[in-house]
């Protein structure tokens, strides 16, 4: 399960990077953040699971694809990255690309990391996260409130033709 | 279950005196948009200015009576530092607000949407002031810098704005992106149970060996964040684009209240947060102070726009103030920053005011336009000559007070070769801002006899000019402010 | 139960994939997608993590970055249809009024 949802992720993200077209760029990022949703049912999180289909493939990727269409932009990009963009971003795909595998060779380090026997018995449930988001995260709460309206008025002051 | 909403209830309450300044703005803000608006006609709206600055001037003194604590389990702290850069940033904003009525009322763009995202901007600052966890410095910073990068596009008839405003937004995201993985990698190597940068602090001195690669990727994504926020080279591409293009309000608005907030959360995570993993971030900020002071100081020299040459002139002075963050004692760090921090606000609002005097007369963008300026405009052009000898850090104005106050600290700590780049790129920097003063005065005016001055900026620039002359004379005052920026 | 290496090294290259279409790609559109992508990977790490740890604070971060995430889109999506309207393109090569 868990490779076949990673493969997802990252063959869309992957198609994300190299399609052209704009429209099938949009298409793939869906297939991969239903991937991410996929593995955090894996990681017992379903609730993440659920607001990730939601938000991203419900909410932020239709606004996307929407946008998309209506700029009617879909064709293909013309012209080629500028060559030091394309250096820079090879080299750093490699460091990263090194740091991960690095990474993964010191797994008796992370290993000691995730404190054994303080699993979670269960799967995350929306009340748990609900608990933990009044009392714990208050604050982020309200903000993430006020980044919303502000963000409404702000896209409103944006794009309405006379205010 | 109605213990249990009590309980929510009471933890909502529980906290809240220590947030009254920006529940203040947020209730007053969203009072403004509505009903507030409906009250005022069309050609009205110029009246929500003095509005806001009495707004500005009742949050500057709720500030003041906010008593110290911590909250919000643990993710918001009001302390002397908290304080201090709340005070800045208020200031920085007050002046924007005084600034920006003239301006927009000649490009008939009066909104009150513009005011409300200034004063939701301005409540997220006041929160990433005392941001004491990751988690709220990260919802901190993006509630300030979403409320900037559309008050950046706020000329939305102007290609420029939008522009400079797409650019920034597009450079912002990618950062706070780079700066939530750096905190997810943090979270875990901290053992996956906090983000407070105390808890933070003693966890990842802790880690083991092996998972030093995830500490330091981790503790490099979040400096590359921020670095961002502040403009600090190599981060930098941004600011002179989003500086010429925004409204000049907004750009004097972006050179100083948000940056004081930043600076505030560099000082917060990486002088007293991560100071355990020290060696991690030590020297990767060295190289980002230096390349800034220099970058900035000599990319300046070739501007021809005054609003890029302040840009670049913002980044050297990050440069600098990055001194204070690198310092070993970190109270005393916090301390020069602060100082500084004022001087840099009072000086760049003064300049900012002319450059926006001059705008509203169609010029004042380009350096050119400020020639004979001491023919046309005697009192304005010493004014001027004031702020940017004094951005200069030439003796005994402001400027050099600030800066005498952070170099003594950094050499004391033992940065003896950025201190010298500082020193040396500070005399690059004098040859720009005295170009300025030339064409000020040795170059003939063009004609056209000068106009009056809004009543509004006549203020600002006095009193910024009044200040800057008599800041080093208060000296010992303004020393014995600054010490109140501590810490428990 | 995952292993938490390798969830990590899935994220590791979710965010590498973002950051390199924020590098190469040249459509203001493709690198908002970009940017959700490496959001999306932290809020992997962050779920991750907590998981292993048995921590809920992860949990709830990771549905805070959500929140931000779409706002942001918002913000980003109205700043790239004002672009349109005003210069007619969402290529960000295009978009050289300001010399960079």
């Amino acid at each position: 399960m868990f490779i076949t949802f990673a493969l997802i992720t990252l063959l869309g993200a992957l198609g994300m990077l190299l399609q052209k077209n704009v429209v099938v760029a949009g298409l793939c990022m869906v297939a991969a953040f239903f991937g991410v949703a996929g593995l955090f049912v894996l990681l017992a999180n379903p609730v993440a699971a659920a607001l990730q289909i939601i938000v991203y493939t419900g909410a932020i990727m239709v606004l996307v694809l929407f946008v998309i269409m209506m700029l009617n932009s879909h064709e293909e990009e013309a012209g080629a990255a500028r060559p030091v963009q394309r250096w820079l971003s090879l080299a750093l795909i490699a460091v990263l690309a090194f740091a991960a595998v690095k990474l993964v060779l010191a797994s008796a380090g992370l290993n000691a990391l995730a404190v054994k026997g303080a699993e979670m018995p269960q799967a995350m449930t929306l009340q748990k996260v609900g608990t933990t988001l009044f009392a714990d995260h208050l604050l982020g709460f309200e903000v993430a409130g006020l980044v919303l309206l502000a963000a409404m008025i702000g896209a409103v002051a944006l794009t309405k033709r006379n205010l | 279950m109605t213990g249990f909403a009590q309980g929510l209830l009471d933890a909502l309450l529980k906290d809240t005196h220590l947030i009254t300044p920006q529940l203040f703005l947020m209730v007053t803000a969203t009072l403004m948009l509505w009903p507030g608006d409906l009250f005022f006609h069309r050609n009205e709206k110029h009246k929500w200015a003095p509005i806001t600055l009495v707004i500005l001037a009742v949050t500057a003194a709720l500030i003041g009576r906010t008593p110290d604590g911590e909250g919000f389990s643990r993710m918001f702290r009001m302390d002397g530092l908290t304080r201090g850069f709340q005070m800045l940033c208020v200031l920085g904003t007050a002046a924007t607000v005084a600034l920006s009525v003239k301006l927009l009322n000649g490009l008939k763009q009066q909104t009150v949407e513009y005011y409300a995202l200034i004063l939701f901007s301005l409540s997220g600052m006041l929160f990433l002031c005392g941001a004491s966890d990751l988690i709220s410095m990260y919802f901190s910073l993006e509630l300030m810098a979403i409320c900037i990068y559309i008050l950046v596009a706020y000329l939305r008839e102007r290609s420029t704005s939008v522009e400079a405003g797409v650019k920034y937004f597009l450079l912002g995201a990618f950062s706070s992106g780079i700066l939530v993985y750096g905190i997810s990698l943090l979270y875990g190597a901290a053992g996956g149970t906090t983000t407070n940068l105390a808890d933070l602090n003693r966890a990842l001195a802790l880690t083991p060996t092996t998972s030093n690669l995830l500490v330091f990727s981790g503790v490099l994504m979040v400096l590359m964040g921020m670095a961002f926020k502040v403009a600090a080279v190599p981060f930098h591409m941004w600011s002179p684009d989003a500086y010429e293009g925004a409204p000049t309000p907004i750009t004097m608005f972006m050179a100083t209240a948000p940056k004081a907030a930043a600076l505030a959360a560099f000082l917060r995570v990486f002088g007293a947060g991560l100071h355990g993993v020290s060696s991690e971030w030590v020297l990767p900020l060295c190289y980002i102070a230096g390349a800034s002071m220099i970058l900035g100081n000599v990319t300046a020299v070739k501007q021809e726009s005054m609003k890029r040459l302040l840009a670049y002139s913002s980044i050297a002075h990050v440069g600098y103030m990055l001194l204070g963050v690198l310092s070993g004692d970190p109270r005393a760090g916090a301390q020069a920053v602060w100082l500084y921090m004022l001087i840099y606000i009072v000086m760049n609002t003064g300049a900012f005011a002319v450059v926006i005097y001059l705008q509203g007369k169609g010029e004042g963008e380009r350096i050119e336009d400020f020639k004979g300026l001491g023919r046309k405009h005697p009192v304005l052009a010493f004014a001027m000559m004031i702020f940017l000898l004094s951005l200069a850090g030439i003796p005994p104005l402001a400027g050099f007070f600030g800066k005498f106050y952070l170099f003594k600290l950094a050499i004391e700590q033992g940065f003896v070769t950025l201190t010298t780049i500082a020193l040396l790129t500070s005399a690059v920097g004098a040859y720009y801002y005295l170009g300025v003063v030339a064409q000020m005065y040795f170059r003939e005016p063009d004609g056209e006899p000068a106009a009056p001055m809004g009543a509004t900026s006549v203020f600002v620039v006095t009193v910024a000019c009044a200040l800057v002359l008599v800041a080093t004379a208060c000296g010992p005052w303004l020393v014995d402010w600054a010490a109140k920026i501590t810490w428990v | 139960m995952v292993s938490l290496n390798a969830v990590l090294l899935i994220s590791f290259l979710l965010f590498s994939i973002g950051i390199a279409g924020v590098l190469i790609r040249r459509n203001a559109l493709i690198i908002l997608m970009c940017v959700e992508l490496m959001l999306n990977a932290a809020n992997l790490n962050f779920i991750a993590f907590a998981r292993h740890n048995g921590s809920v604070a992860g949990q709830a971060f990771a549905l805070l970055v959500m929140g931000f995430a779409a706002a942001e889109v918002a913000v980003g999506l109205a700043l790239v249809v004002a672009l349109y309207r005003r210069r007619d393109t969402v290529q960000v090569d295009d978009i050289n009024l300001l010399k960079g």
